[in-house]
Formats: C-alpha cells, structure tokens, sequence
C-alpha cells in the first residue's frame, strides 16, 4: 500500500502539476474514506466535455479551446490512468497467484474468496481491520473522480469545490438563504397576523448515519451534523417556516408509534391448567423471574413468603402498581422469584417490571399503552454512581478545612 | 424538536449519543436517559386521558417510573413531595410515618369541628386532609422573593417573582421549618399538623415567613429594576 502512494504521488510529480494542485489532489486523496468506496460506481458524475461547452461551434479547431491548464491537465490524467492500469494489472496477478495456491479456478476468485484465502495464509491478530492484509483492486484505494472536477478554464466546476465538502457547503448555503428570506419577509410584520411556525409532532430529523450518506464522496463529521440541525430547526421554528415545510420534509422521517413495537408473548398452561406468563426483570443488580398467572386471586408468593417480604409500604405498592393501574390487583396471583438481590428497593423494581411486562400480555391495547405512559414496561437503566478520588462519596466532597 | 434544544445540561460524553444536540453545550451532571425519554405520567388523570393524534407520548421512549410512582387511592403528588422533603439519611419509612400522622391529626381535628357544628356549618367544613394540605400550600406561596445581585462591589436584595416551582418549594421548606419551631415535649408531627391548620385558615408559622418575604420585597424595592 505505501508503495502504491508513493508511486501515486511520482506520478503525480512527473505532471508537472502546481504545488497547490499537488497540494489539493493529495488531501483528496487522503480524503478517500471508506465510505466513498462503498457507494463507487453506484453514482458516477457525468463525463466532462473537456473540448469546451456543447454549443461550441465545430469550425472552430480543438487545439485553439485547449489552454495550457487543460494540456497539463490532460497530461496528469494520462499519467494519472497509466498507474492505474499497472495498479489494476498488479491486482490480477496477485488475484490468480492467490487462485492458483488455493486451488481454485481464476475465474471463481471473487472478492469475498480473496479475503477468506488472505486469512487463511496470513491470519492477523490486529485488532484494527485497516491494518490487516488486504487485496483490493485499484478502485478500493484511490479516488475515482480525481480527474473531471475542473473545467478548461482550469477552474472547478463547484463554487464550493475548495471546501472540500461541495455538496454538504451547498446545503448549508441554500439553507441559510432560506433563513435570510424569510426574516426579510418577517421584517415589518406584526406578530399577531402571522401564521405560526409549527414543529410536527411524530416526526424525526434524519439520523446522523443517514445524512453522512447524502454525501457520499464527502467527510461530513458528527459537529456539520449539528450544525445543519441548528440551521434546520431554526427554519422550522420560524415563523413563517411553513413556506419551507416541503424542502424540510425530505430531512425528516416519520416515527411509528411505540405501541406497534410490544413484543408480547404468548401465555403458557400449567400443569393444573392455569394460564400464565413467565418474565425476568432486572434493577440496579437484582435479578427476579415472576410467572403471573391469569385468573388468580391476588395471591403472592415472593421467595416463598407472601408481600411481607417487604417490609415497607412504598415496596409493597410497588410491585403492585402496575395490576392496580389496570384495576386488575385480585385476578393475578403473582409467583416471584428474586436470584439476586439488592435491598428492597432493587427487588421491587425488579419484580415489577417482570410482572408488567407478563400482564401486557393479558390486557387490552389500551391498558398496554397506559402501563408504557406510566413508566412500568421502561427497563430502568439508573446504576449506582461510582465514588470520585479525591471525594467523600460519587458526589460528597471533603469537610474543607483551612489547615 | 425545539425544545430537545433548550436541554443544555448534558455531559459531553453523551453527546454523541444525543438524538438532536446543540452546538453550544454547558456540561454540569449527567442523566443516563437521553433526549428522546419524556417523563412518566404520573397521576391517574393524565394517564387514562386518551391520547391525541399528534400526542408525543405516542411516539417516544418513556423513562421507568420510580419506585414510589403509583396511582393507588393515597398517592399524592404534594404528599409525596411533601415526605422527600422530611426525609434525613435516606429513612424515608420514617417521614412517611410522620406524614401520614400528622394528616391524620389534621383529620381528627377537622372531624371534632364537624361533629360540633351545627348543621348550616356542617357544609362547609372540609374533611379531606389531603385537600387541606393542597390549600395550606397554596396559601403559603410567596408572591415575591429576592435574589442577590452584586452590583459595583455592593449585594443588593433585589426583589423578583418566583416561578411556581419555586414557589412551591419554598412553601414546603417553610411549613417544615415551621413545623420543626416547638416546644421540647410537643411532637413533630402533631406539630406539623397544626402548621397545616393554620396555613388553611391563613395563619401561623407558614404565613408568618410569607408575610416576612414579602415585607423584605417591599423594604428593597428601589432595586427591582436591577433584574
């Protein structure tokens, strides 16, 4: 691979190129990421008409519109495919080599063979894939459109192409002009007549995954991400940020209501035919499995006591909680068994959310969504707060004393 | 959406984790919820009220209740806040105990004054110790409050209005101290009994330490226009 860039970059030496232009060609080089090889081929950019524009009448000869940019330019991009060609050339070889040691035909050497025969021969503990052995072609390494950016003039087709992220600028550009227009528009008006800016209910910005692949030749970070947020919600709290709705929406994605996502399970019969739902819950680090069973008579049995188990009220309730939310506290016999335990509050908790979760198995939709408004089918993930050197406890400091 | 931004307590290392963070982020303490969980409901009201169309409960993560949140008959939210605020060392059984006699003081008493009165006075009595508390509370919010500002090397007691949170804080911090003002024999609780009383009829302890903020309010006001 180092030897690759370094050839890359003699190459590019040999053309004759301006500092800057070496300067430029390289960082998009370094650029190249992952990403970017992933989507090749998917989109590829049209070809550029290097003679000069389509309307360009014919009688005027070719070498007169060829400047002396486009001629070092052409001659770059000679260069520029020659290696690519060895590059590719290389790769074949190496392809049938690695066919011919494995015992395969050439033509079977797919790119998946090609990674199961690299591991095979030259099994690699580094933890970071990128600095394992590796047998790509040509395409993997190197940028694809490295050569039609600029048109004969020299000058690059994007008024952002300097950036380094055209397309991600070119967003933010339009963006903030919409923004621009429409405080001219509010400019004057009094607030009483207008119409209010409404942010919709049930619906989400694009994650940050999704709007990295919008840009799919450009290194858009995690801070472009937030920036563009602060940009879109201030459109969308504006005012009159209704006459952008239509180019927002293509930013957003509608969520689904979370009561299509229960996962319910299907009740069992005992061996005395009674119905009934086993679950785990967990709390801090108390563990508890509860079968509830269906047409009860509000028995409990927790580790083989009744709801004296616990000995405050505030437990007691607890665990309860959710039956009597759905007025259902004298149909269920509730039979738990607590593995770990961690004080009374833990096992509570612990037993509650196993004993809410069974009981969405039994009640209506209605019931089920009322025990999720309510807190009981969240899985609360609070841990106890590790204890800071230098500090009486996680959040206590030292009495301070002068000497 | 607006709103997700207005949350600027985040630590930094969550943010990455956030669903729709800020540019600028002040970090102070954490919370292992991200943005997206909304709160619990927590009164049977608002719980079995159906949900609207465009409802965001409808569509976001709900944080777990705690483990005092229940919607049993002598759940309050008041009472609840209420017993947190007694509450030393963690012994929580320990302040409900405390609370729960002193309403029942409070009832014992309203029922006495019920089976004395005559019939026409019979009506107006309220029996509820619950509700007695709501109102003693309502009765003991400070319209005015004062907050320190330096200015040019000098504290001035400006006077502002509170928001109601903080009105409703300080009305329980000052029953509680009220509660805790007696006699080495006497009772907390019967005490505090006594100090939700008399908020109710607009007297004691309670209504004192109003009465006093606001004369405080009063003396500084040459200073209200430095906030």
């Amino acid at each position: 691979m180092s030897f690759a860039v370094q050839n890359y970059f003699r190459h590019l030496k040999l053309a004759n190129c301006s500092r800057n232009e070496v300067r430029i060609i390289s960082k998009f080089f370094l650029h190249c990421s992952a990403r970017q090889r992933q989507n090749e081929g998917g989109e590829k950019k049209p070809t550029v008409n290097f003679v000069g524009p389509p309307d360009t009448p014919k009688s005027i000869a070719k070498q007169d519109l060829i400047s002396r940019a486009m001629l070092t330019y052409l001659e770059r991009k000679q260069k520029v495919d020659e290696f690519k060609q060895i590059n590719a050339d290389e790769f074949d070889l190496g392809r049938r080599h690695l066919a011919n040691i494995m015992g395969i035909e050439e033509d079977e050497m797919t790119s998946e063979k090609i990674r199961e025969a690299l591991s095979y021969l030259m099994p690699s503990s580094l933890s970071n894939r990128k600095a394992r052995p590796l047998l790509e072609p040509p395409e993997y390494y190197f940028p694809q459109n490295v050569g039609n950016q600029f048109d004969v003039t020299g000058r690059p087709y994007h008024f952002l192409y300097y950036t380094y992220k055209a397309n991600y600028y070119g967003l933010m550009h339009d963006l903030a002009l919409k923004l621009e227009t429409l405080k001219r528009l509010n400019f004057g008006l009094s607030h009483t007549n207008q119409e209010q800016g409404r942010t919709k209910v049930g619906v989400e910005w694009i994650s940050f995954n999704k709007f990295v692949e919008l840009f799919p030749e450009e290194k858009v970070t995690e801070h472009d991400y937030r920036r563009f947020l602060v940009l879109v919600e201030r459109i969308d709290d504006h005012p009159l940020g209704q006459k952008y709705q239509d180019f927002l929406d293509q930013y957003r994605i509608t969520l689904k209501p979370k009561s299509e996502s229960f996962k319910l399970i299907q009740p069992l019969i005992d061996e005395d035919g009674r119905e009934y739902v086993k679950n785990s819950g967990k709390r801090k680090t108390s563990e508890a499995t509860v079968k509830l069973f269906n047409h009860g008579h509000g028995n409990i049995n927790i580790n083989g006591k009744d709801i004296t188990y616990f000995k405050d009220i505030m437990h007691r309730q607890a665990i309860l909680a959710p039956l009597q939310l759905c007025g259902v506290v004298d149909k269920f016999d509730i039979e738990a068994n607590v593995m770990v335990s961690a004080g009374p509050s833990a096992d509570a908790g612990a037993i509650r959310i196993a004993v809410a979760k069974s009981l969405a198995c039994f009640v209506p939709d209605d019931m089920k969504e009322h025990l999720r408004i309510a807190g009981y089918l969240t899985v609360d993930p609070r841990r106890r707060e590790r204890k800071k050197a230098g500090q009486e406890g996680a959040r206590m400091k030292f009495p301070w004393k002068k000497r | 959406m607006a709103a997700s931004m207005k949350n600027i307590f985040q630590p930094v290392s969550r943010l990455l984790l956030r669903k729709n963070p800020g540019l600028s982020v002040v970090c102070t303490r954490g919370s292992v919820y991200d943005q997206s969980y909304l709160e619990t409901s927590k009164t049977l009201e608002e719980i079995k009220r159906p949900l609207a169309e465009d409802d965001i409960r409808r569509f976001r993560k709900i944080k777990a209740a705690n483990t005092d949140d229940n919607t049993f008959a002598d759940s309050d939210v008041v009472v609840g806040k209420l017993i947190n605020m007694i509450t030393k060392c963690g012994r929580k059984e320990v302040a409900r105990d405390i609370v729960m006699k002193a309403l029942e003081y409070v009832k014992r008493v309203q029922v006495e004054k019920y089976h004395k009165a005559s019939d026409e006075e019979k009506t107006l009595i309220v029996l509820d110790p619950v509700k007695i508390l709501h109102q003693a509370i309502e009765n003991g919010k400070p319209l005015l409050i004062t907050c320190r500002v330096t200015m040019s090397g000098q504290k001035h007691l400006v006077p502002i209005a509170p928001s109601e949170r903080r009105q409703n804080f300080l009305s329980l911090k000052w029953l509680v101290s009220a509660g805790g003002d007696k006699p080495h024999r006497v009772r907390f609780h019967d005490k505090l009994g006594q100090e939700i009383l008399n908020a109710f009829n607009e007297e004691g302890g309670l209504i004192q330490r109003k009465q006093e903020m606001h004369k405080i309010c009063e003396a500084h006001k040459a200073y209200a226009h430095l906030k």
